[in-house]
């Protein structure tokens, strides 16, 4: 039996909330399970093999990092990252990956992380190194 | 497989990787990578309503593979394989309710591509960053999703209409 307009119109408006309400549940859902940190002190690298690597956050360093392994001077060739550790900040100031997101995403400061959509880390996705803000909490 | 498909596809695919490559060159939110607008979903939609369920399986593979092995790497082309699945399925899947209209579905596809992309970050990262990221992305998903629909809508009338006065 054919529908009419208004019962066709009524059950795509069902569906298309009860996508959206899908979403929101999603949504409220990573929310909830967000980890809770204290006050972030360090700054930890996690490298593509799974290591991780703990830094001060009141240290200043530059790290280079190869084909997931800290080497000592940038070329531009494998997968390479550049993150800069200075006075509590962390970011990446360079990247050889395909869209340089990583380096778009800003600084990570204790007072930024309440405000960056990606709170405490930054991600650079293609080449599975990720910078974490850690606080006492964790 | 027909001549007559196998052109659609192939124009199909050359549209879709367009819509793709001007897609990565608008970011949205500069700050967080990965939301798009997803113009290249207009093609798969199209072939949701369109094509047969395999051609349009197949269509999402070639859109995937091509666009990364062109634009991307292979970690960002397991992102957009997951993504890919579980929206053209979730969008099939739909498609069967009859007479449903492509703003549903296109919202579906949206929220189950962030779906994909986060089981995958889940794995590949950690779920740490996929907490803080999924919010946001689901919220370009569901809003790109329905606006994506909208013009998929006029566009598939344009289509209809078309056809109709072809075929009279």
């Amino acid at each position: 039996m054919e529908r009419t307009t208004g019962t066709r119109r009524k059950l795509n408006w069902l569906l298309t909330a009860a996508a959206i309400l899908f979403a929101a549940l999603l949504v409220v859902l990573c929310l909830l399970l967000r980890p809770k940190t204290g006050a972030p002190d360090r700054f930890v690298i996690h490298f593509a093999d799974g290591e991780t690597l703990e830094i001060p956050a009141w240290e200043t360093k530059t790290i280079v990092i190869r084909d997931g392994r800290i080497v000592d001077s940038a070329t531009g060739e494998g997968d390479e990252n550049v993150i800069r550790i200075e006075n509590g900040r962390a970011w990446m100031e360079q990247a050889n990956c395909p869209h340089h997101e990583c380096m778009r995403q800003g600084a990570l400061t204790a007072e930024t992380v309440r405000s960056r959509p990606l709170g405490t880390w930054i991600v650079c996705a293609p080449h599975k190194v990720y910078i974490e803000f850690a606080g006492g909490g964790q | 497989m027909r001549i007559r498909t196998l052109t659609k596809m192939a124009l199909l695919t050359a549209a879709a990787l367009i819509l793709g490559y001007l897609d990565s060159l608008i970011p949205l939110v500069p700050s967080v990578p990965g939301i798009k607008l997803g113009l290249s979903n207009l093609v798969l939609l199209y072939a949701v309503f369109y094509m047969r369920p395999h051609e349009t399986v197949l269509l999402m593979l070639l859109k995937v593979g091509l666009s990364s092995l062109l634009f991307g790497n292979a970690v960002g082309g397991l992102y957009a394989l997951a993504g890919g699945v579980l929206s053209v399925t979730g969008m099939l899947l739909l498609k069967r309710i009859p007479n449903v209209s492509p703003i549903p579905v296109s919202t579906a596809g949206g929220i189950l591509h962030i779906v994909g992309q986060c089981a995958v970050g889940c794995v590949l990262i950690s779920y740490g960053p996929v907490l803080f990221y999924a919010p946001w992305l689901f919220l370009c998903g569901t809003v790109t999703g329905i606006l994506l629909g909208v013009c998929a809508r006029a566009t598939f009338y344009g289509i209809e209409r078309y056809e109709r006065r072809r075929g009279a």
